[in-house]
């Protein structure tokens, strides 16, 4: 695991959870794992905070737990997991444009909870929905935005507690059965409907109350199902591929081809399983306004496009389709990096990296040639891209001697590793961003605890419905020059967290298509 | 006489071949009055010049016959034609002679020859003098000078072709003829776009041959040299490894004109992708990046990079 990796999952934990966690967190990163004890002494914290930070993790899915070698429990971070803190915004984003506002709200509880009852998701929701807009939403609705999004597997259940020996307390053993990952539990929706009314929170509520008023799904977790959203996301980035080669009915119907393939197959597998075309001319028919028709040319361009995004597998019956995940992956992996290539060294370079990668291995010479550029520019370029490690040189010495002058050096690039470097630079500009962001609101501390509290006054100004004379003099504490200087803040900061999520959009598809290539 | 080692002009070779292969065919020996009427176009002038020429290199011969003068070709026997040379002159000719329009290197003449270098350097000057043989500097190492016999025509891959003028090779040339090739591409990949909704069509009309484009280009009228087929094809292909063109190849029917064999089609496409993340943010190139930490010389609050973008 590298630096900058862990870097950045350190202060991803700092900005979610606090300074704590962080430091649990990073300590586990730095020592792989550890069990309890070991944690006390090198954090030097109290126990209970150990525990606390602990939960949270595990809570989180961020921390797995096992009996170690000792007897001991053992807690190890999964790094991976605390990268995709970073993704949060587009989990919930997604879960909008699918879902409306309720489902938003539904993975945002999930998300910042870690794992909720399905019982307690609904009627936060419920609440907030209906604090939110005047005529609120019934607990009904919310809950069949749950099963919705629990039927299309985008939330999951946890694993349960499936064997815990209170005489030896070491770790339990946590399984889930595959069955019912998604099953859904019955829950009494007039016990949320009754709390909606009243201000406390239903969690609280229940506590106090017997047996009778217990929901049945009390030890029932759910928590998103990254896996599920990755899928979505993957076949989102293909699409946008496609309108952007081949318009927008060519996306619509790709997405259609997907959709359809995506609950009988594997998600992951290098192609998606088959769809006949009659299958297509039914979907898009009935999802689209494409007419039948016009479907087969945009069949055609499709597979023949050389970002290869669909494939045609047979003729039978009009053809049978599916759709190339890895090379279309690989198409948009190979593009991101020929942009990095392009705007870090130039249009040349970019051209020599393109070349090499089409022609797998060239001698200096065949490269100068192919790519019509000058002996000396080529040779200065070639050199610049193999000591940023972008290309890699293979020595095939024409004597015994390994004499230089007497040897060949051909050039190629290896994909894998240019993607993993590419990634390493994702990790280490993410972790930049934040550190940026963390310090113009430090540096602007002062100021933008003003605004609060000022905002604050001018709020319950408004509440006890005070004359505007009043609520003008009290926005006028803040002076123009400090204005200028908070709206910049506020630009530079939303500037820094839209270039935090597109980083991450770089990163997700080179990660993905590195562990593709596992 | 002009011995004053001029260039020798386009037409006067070409005149100068003109009466060799007239003598050719005549191989008893051309009169004036025969040569005035084979050659015509010429004044009296010019073919004397060219005939004094080729006397004066030693290939042609006059003959009297009665009161006519009579022109004969020389028989072009390596040893006649270093008449007068010595042993030294003739081996180093000879090889010269192997090495046809590839030239030779002056290092190989020495080794080919076993002579010492003062020695070839010698010979080769006063080849050179006799207008037997010529330097001609070479692209591909620019100190490099090759020989070769005077008469012949220097191989493409000593001049370069068409994109080198005087060993230097003409990049920005390259460069404008690629950017109109994908001017013209993107130009009909719009147009194609415009004309029609089928995808197929659309697609169909959006590739052009290579030519075409050979065609638009000559058209343009930005080359002063005459480009072939051939050198629009390397400067497309330099637009596939910039990854804005594609290539496929079909068999093209056979037309009055054509032999039916490959037609290369080429079209402009869209990039997959408008630019990466990390690309937007000033991380992405930097040139810093590794002493880049927090509480470092460098670092991500006081970068000036971040700076000037996020101000921006
Ligand atoms: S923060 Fe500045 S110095 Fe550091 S890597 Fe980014 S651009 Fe470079």
């Amino acid at each position: 695991m590298s630096k900058a990796k862990n870097n950045l999952c350190s202060v991803l934990l700092k900005e979610h959870f606090g300074e704590v966690v962080q430091k649990i967190g990073t300590l586990l990163m730095k020592k792989g794992s550890m069990p309890l004890r070991l944690l006390i002494i090198d954090s030097k914290l109290p126990l209970q905070k150990v525990k606390k930070a602990l939960c949270v993790l595990i809570q989180h899915n961020l921390v797995e737990f096992k009996v170690g070698s000792r007897g001991f429990p053992e807690y190890t971070l999964l790094t991976d997991n605390a990268l995709l803190l970073l993704r949060y915004p587009r989990y919930i984003y997604n879960a909008k444009t699918l879902y409306g506002d309720t489902g938003e709200l539904i993975i945002e509880e999930l998300l910042t909870n870690g794992q909720m009852t399905m019982s307690a998701v609904v009627g936060k929701v419920t609440l907030r929905l209906s604090e939110a807009t005047e005529s609120g939403v019934s607990v009904n609705q919310v809950k069949d935005v749950f099963v919705k999004l629990v039927e299309t597997q985008f939330v999951q259940r946890c694993s349960v507690l499936q064997s815990f020996d209170a005489e030896k307390p070491v770790a339990p053993t946590m399984n889930v059965y595959e069955k019912e990952m998604y099953l859904i539990p019955e829950i009494k929706l007039h016990l949320i409907r009754k709390s909606e009314g009243s201000d406390e929170p239903p969690a609280k509520k229940r506590r106090v109350e017997t047996q009778e008023d217990k929901q049945p799904d009390e030890d029932i977790y759910w928590r998103v199902n990254f896996d599920r959203f990755h899928h979505y996301l993957r076949d989102q980035a293909l699409i946008t591929a496609a309108s952007r080669r081949l318009g927008p009915k060519a996306a619509d119907i790709l997405r259609t081809i997907l959709r359809l393939a995506e609950t009988r197959s594997d998600p992951w597998a290098p192609t998606t399983c088959c769809v006949s075309q009659q299958e297509v001319f039914e979907a898009v028919v009935k999802e689209t306004n494409i007419v039948k028709p016009e479907i087969p040319p945009y069949l055609s361009v499709l597979t023949e496009d050389s970002a290869s995004l669909l494939s045609k597998v047979e003729d039978r019956g009009g053809g049978v389709y599916t759709v190339t995940t890895y090379k279309a992956l690989q198409q948009l992996v190979e593009a991101i990096i020929m942009s990095v290539v392009e705007d870090r060294f130039g249009s040349k370079c970019c051209r020599i990296f393109r070349l090499l990668l089409m022609k797998k291995y060239l001698e200096q010479k065949q490269i100068e040639d192919l790519a019509m550029i000058p002996a000396k520019d080529t040779k200065e370029y070639t050199y610049k891209l193999f000591q940023e490690k972008f290309l890699n040189a293979h020595e095939v010495p024409r004597t015994m001697d390994h004499a230089p002058s007497r040897t060949f050096f051909l050039f190629y690039v290896n994909i894998s590793q240019v993607c993993r470097m590419v990634v390493e630079r994702c990790y280490k500009a993410a972790h930049n961003a934040i550190s940026r962001q963390e310090w113009e609101t430090r540096e602007n501390k002062r100021l933008l605890e003003k605004q609060q509290r000022v905002e604050a006054i001018i709020a319950t100004l408004r509440e006890n419905s005070a004359d505007q004379t009043q609520i003008d003099e009290v926005e006028e504490m803040i002076t123009p020059p400090e204005r200028a200087q908070l709206s910049h803040t506020k630009s530079v900061v939303n500037k820094l967290e839209r270039s935090q999520l597109q980083l991450d959009e770089t990163m997700f598809i080179l990660t993905l298509f590195i562990n593709f290539r596992k | 006489m002009t011995e004053d080692g001029k260039e020798v002009s386009d037409m006067q070779v070409d005149l100068e071949t003109r009466i060799i292969q007239l003598c050719q065919q005549n191989p008893n020996g051309v009169t004036d009055k025969l040569m005035q009427a084979e050659i015509s176009g010429t004044t009296v002038k010019e073919r004397a010049h060219g005939l004094n020429r080729l006397l004066s290199q030693d290939r042609l011969e006059i003959l009297k016959q009665g009161k006519q003068l009579l022109y004969r070709l020389k028989t072009s026997d390596n040893s006649q034609k270093v008449k007068g040379a010595d042993n030294e002159e003739k081996i180093v000719y000879q090889i010269i002679e192997d090495a046809g329009n590839k030239g030779i290197w002056i290092r190989d003449i020495r080794f080919k020859s076993n002579l010492l270098l003062t020695q070839v350097n010698k010979v080769l000057k006063s080849l050179e003098g006799k207008k037997l043989i010529k330097a001609v500097k070479s692209v591909s190492a620019s100190k490099k000078k090759v020989y070769m016999l005077y008469n012949l025509e220097p191989d493409r891959s000593i001049t370069g072709g068409a994109w080198y003028s005087d060993q230097d090779f003409e990049s920005e040339f390259v460069e404008v003829l690629n950017q109109q090739c994908f001017k013209f591409l993107q130009q009909k990949l719009m147009t194609a776009r415009e004309a029609t909704n089928d995808p197929i069509s659309e697609r169909n009309a959006s590739y052009a041959s290579s030519k075409d484009i050979w065609k638009f280009i000559n058209e343009l009228g930005i080359s002063k040299v005459t480009l072939s087929a051939e050198d629009i094809e390397a400067i497309l292909d330099t637009l596939i490894y910039d990854g804005k063109v594609e290539k496929t190849i079909v068999a093209s029917q056979v037309t009055s004109g054509s032999t039916g064999g490959m037609t290369r089609l080429y079209r402009a496409v869209e990039p997959l992708i408008e630019s990466t993340g990390l690309m937007r943010l000033p991380c992405g190139v930097c040139p810093v990046m590794e002493e880049c930490q927090e509480g470092g010389a460098i670092s991500p609050s006081n970068c000036l990079y971040m700076k000037q973008w996020l101000d921006y």
